[in-house]
């Protein structure tokens, strides 16, 4: 589709300027709209399945915070707004093409969910709760690293995102099942 | 380059003056967030969604 639109283009180029040299008016032919609409929907179909769901590659260790939150079944005063907000920005994906930075930009809420888990699965700034934010920070190290430096300097972060949506969902099994298992009344 | 940055700052910003019920810093943040486009959305998704939770008018 992309070929036959670069053909179609690069044919009628002399028609379709948008003030080019000679500082001609611009003359935009009604297929002009048609293509941009077939440019969009190529790069969107283009996009690879999997980058659709791209919570993956955009939380990264925090999507295992929110997996629990939301399996915990915890809420606070106010914390449905930051799950609006995750979901909206989330639901961007369905219509960029560019996941992972549309996404992000619900970064905020997304650690403020992840701080609310902490905080539940810690309730007291002990030892524990140090040791969780640090292995937290740990964890999201690598893509740090991997977004600051070349793409082939950390070969394995593209698995380790892939795998974050499997363990995500293998830990919102375990609480929830865990939460079953508590909320089942003992025989005897 | 700084788009993001930006973005991520004054969304902050703006949910800050939301639960705070700043209205002016929330009014004046969300003028700003439009300069990033889209993200303006998610600051007024937010405010709306905590307005209706909460029922705290800011």
């Amino acid at each position: 589709m992309g070929s036959v639109l670069g053909r179609r283009i690069s044919r009628d180029s002399t028609r379709q300027t948008l003030g080019g040299a000679g500082n001609r008016p611009v003359q935009l032919e009604p297929t002009v709209c048609l293509d941009l609409f077939v440019l969009f929907v190529d790069s969107a179909v283009r996009t690879h399945p999997t980058q659709r769901v791209a919570t993956g590659g955009t939380w990264n260790a925090l999507l295992l915070l929110f997996a629990s939150r939301l399996s915990a079944g915890a809420r606070v005063k106010g914390e449905l707004s930051l799950l609006v907000l995750v979901m909206a920005a989330t639901a961007q994906v369905l219509v960029s093409s560019d996941v992972s930075r549309v996404v992000v930009a619900g970064f905020p809420a997304m650690v403020a969910i992840c701080a609310l888990e902490v905080d539940r699965l810690t309730p007291h700034a002990t030892k524990a709760w140090h040791l969780l934010w640090l292995s937290v920070f740990l964890a999201q190290f690598p893509w740090l690293v991997a977004f600051a430096l070349p793409p082939a300097s950390v070969p394995f972060i593209g698995w380790a995102s892939a795998g974050m949506l499997p363990c995500a969902l293998g830990i919102a099994g375990l609480v929830s099942f865990g939460r079953l298992n508590a909320a089942r009344p003992r025989a005897g | 380059m700084l788009t993001d940055p930006l973005a991520f700052f004054l969304l902050t910003l703006s949910m800050a003056a939301t639960v705070h019920r700043r209205r002016f810093l929330l009014v004046a943040t969300l003028v700003l967030l439009a300069a990033t486009r889209e993200t303006v959305l998610l600051g007024l998704i937010f405010s709306m969604a905590w307005t209706l939770e909460t029922a705290d008018y800011p």
